[in-house]
């Protein structure tokens, strides 16, 4: 069930040759040895300290951890937006400088990330408009298969804030997408939805992930989603966030709202995944 | 994985939903009321002798005089002439200003050297230069658009740099997530995002502009415009040019109703995605 060794040993074997070795090259993220402090001297804010990790290609791993825990922090180092103030990232055998190539975001806000003077489907295409890679007609198909792989064909002319907030997440996870990543960040993609809502689009994200053959990073303070999502589950401490554990979950497939919830390993797993995040063993 | 992606919450596709026609119409009929109202208050005062008819003739008379002034071709080029330097005024005003507002919002030491200046300048009543104007470059239309400028260039210059700060850095983060550059987040996030901002100061500027071209007109002897005809014709002292300065007046509150009513309508169709714009209309 647990399985901190592995990855913390790749991560380690990587720091120690100074750059990626031979087969991690092949990770789809390390982190290794990744910190990052917030301001200096007494107002400083130890956000995460040494974090070291590895995940493999076509791998689904939840980042669980107390609210303010440095989890953002930690996914916007792997996004590139934050420069960790010690160690480093890499992405697909990259070292990230900046924003990592074949990389996307879902951020948590999505009436916040989408932009409401763009219709649906622009806001879709909106990751390939810059980029002379895509001609236009094949534009139109991505951002056509990516709004149908959510579900929001026929919603392309309607402006985000004519959609309810789970169509808004949905506009936002077909822009990701739309830009075909072999990386997909999620920064707590399903808070600010209901409950039967975020089933539905935590299906939908099982879904696209097979489709699409990514990587994905789910944060998330939801336990029960970490555990249900995901094939690990990285444990994070209060701030400053270090790695508590990292927990292989096997679960039967293909993973079901009603029989997976009801699975004793599930049942077993979150309150596990619980106790470590209370910190009473 | 079998997912279903009811999309439950907001109305069918296909049919954009549009704000209902009928409140939009019961404000224009009270408007309208309110008009009516006080045209009869002012009639009913002018006939019934409560005041000198000569200073304050009857509202149907300054109505019919404001038509028939049409027919004059010196009333038209008067009218004409205010158009002009107001259109040229205000296309020169946002030529500068919002230009101006971006790289001052943009650029914080930009903002922080100019302000300054910004505020010594500021508070320079637009018709206290008229002397100097005048002076300069005489009693033509240079000296209006000078004036006139000057004037709104404020409104739009701020509002532009409101707008450009008032950007969410969530979506510029949204858009650098994308791989988009500095120049591209400036381009496709941060110009639309202040747009409906310019749109505002463009409103206040055009209030301003007309009200200072008028006034202009009327102090600055030898100039053209709606304000020339009104100082020309006060200097007769007689009742039939009292009805023409006040028909004149009248048309100089029409030109200022339609003007209004143009940018609300481009407000209305070019920035109905903006919550603000919407809530007004």
């Amino acid at each position: 069930m647990t399985d901190t060794s592995l990855s913390r040993s790749s991560a380690g074997a990587a720091s120690a040759s100074g750059g990626p070795a031979a087969g991690v090259a092949t990770a789809a993220v390390l982190v290794d040895h990744v910190s990052h402090t917030y301001g200096r001297g007494d107002s400083a804010h130890h956000a995460i300290r040494d974090l070291a990790f590895s995940v493999q290609p076509k791998e689904f791993v939840s980042i669980v951890g107390p609210s303010g825990a440095g989890k953002t922090t930690l996914l916007r180092t792997l996004a590139g937006l934050l420069q960790p103030t010690e160690g480093a990232v890499w992405v697909n055998g990259v070292r990230n400088t900046g924003v990592p190539e074949g990389m996307a975001m879902v951020f948590q806000d999505y009436s916040r990330s989408l932009l409401p003077w763009l219709s649906v489907e622009r806001n879709v295409a909106f990751p390939l408009a810059g980029s002379h890679h895509v001609p236009k007609p094949e534009r139109r198909a991505i951002v056509a298969e990516a709004l149908e792989a959510v579900g929001l064909k026929g919603f392309e002319k309607r402006y985000p804030w004519q959609l309810s907030g789970g169509m808004q997440q949905r506009v936002a996870i077909a822009r990701a997408l739309a830009y075909r990543p072999k990386l997909l960040l999620m920064d707590e993609p399903f808070a600010s939805v209901d409950a039967q809502t975020r089933e539905g689009l935590e299906d939908l994200v099982l879904s696209i992930r097979d489709r699409y053959e990514m990587t994905i990073l789910f944060v998330t303070h939801d336990i029960d989603e970490s555990v249900y999502l995901a094939d690990r589950v990285l444990v994070l401490s209060r701030p400053p966030a270090t790695l508590v554990e990292d927990i292989r979950v096997v679960l039967a497939e293909p993973r079901d709202q009603i029989t997976t919830r009801e699975d004793p390993e599930f049942i077993q797993l979150r309150g596990h995944v619980a106790r470590l995040i209370h910190g009473s063993h | 994985m079998a997912f279903a992606v009811q999309p439950s919450i907001a109305a069918p596709p296909g049919r954009a939903p549009r704000a209902r026609r009928s409140p939009r119409r019961t404000a224009l009929w009270r408007g309208l009321a309110g008009v009516v109202g006080l045209a009869l208050v002012l009639e009913i005062v002018s006939r019934s002798g409560l005041v000198n008819p000569a200073f304050l003739p009857p509202f149907s008379s300054v109505l019919t005089k404001s038509v028939l002034l049409w027919g004059e071709a010196d009333f038209r080029a008067d009218v004409l002439a205010t158009l002009l330097t107001y259109l040229y005024g205000m296309l020169i005003a946002a030529a500068i200003a919002i230009p101006l507002g971006m790289v001052l919002g943009l650029f914080g030491p930009a903002y922080r050297a100019a302000r300054a200046v910004i505020e010594l300048m500021r508070p320079i009543p637009p018709v206290a230069l008229v002397p100097l104007v005048l002076l300069v470059l005489g009693a033509g239309l240079e000296m209006k658009l000078v004036i006139v400028v000057f004037a709104a260039v404020w409104p739009i210059m701020f509002n532009t740099l409101y707008g450009v700060h008032d950007v969410d850095p969530y979506a510029k983060e949204m858009a650098r997530s994308f791989g988009v550059g500095r120049f591209g987040v400036v381009r496709r996030v941060v110009l639309p995002s202040a747009a409906p901002f310019v749109m505002t100061g463009i409103r206040i500027a055009s209030s301003i502009a007309l009200i200072v071209v008028i006034t202009v007109e009327l102090i600055a002897g030898g100039a053209q415009g709606i304000g020339a005809f009104i100082s020309r014709e006060r200097a007769f002292s007689d009742a039939e040019s009292y009805l023409a300065v006040l028909a004149a007046t009248v048309t100089a509150g029409l030109l200022g109703l339609v003007i209004n009513l143009v940018i609300g309508w481009v407000e209305r169709r070019w920035f109905s995605w903006d919550s603000t714009t919407r809530e007004m209309s």
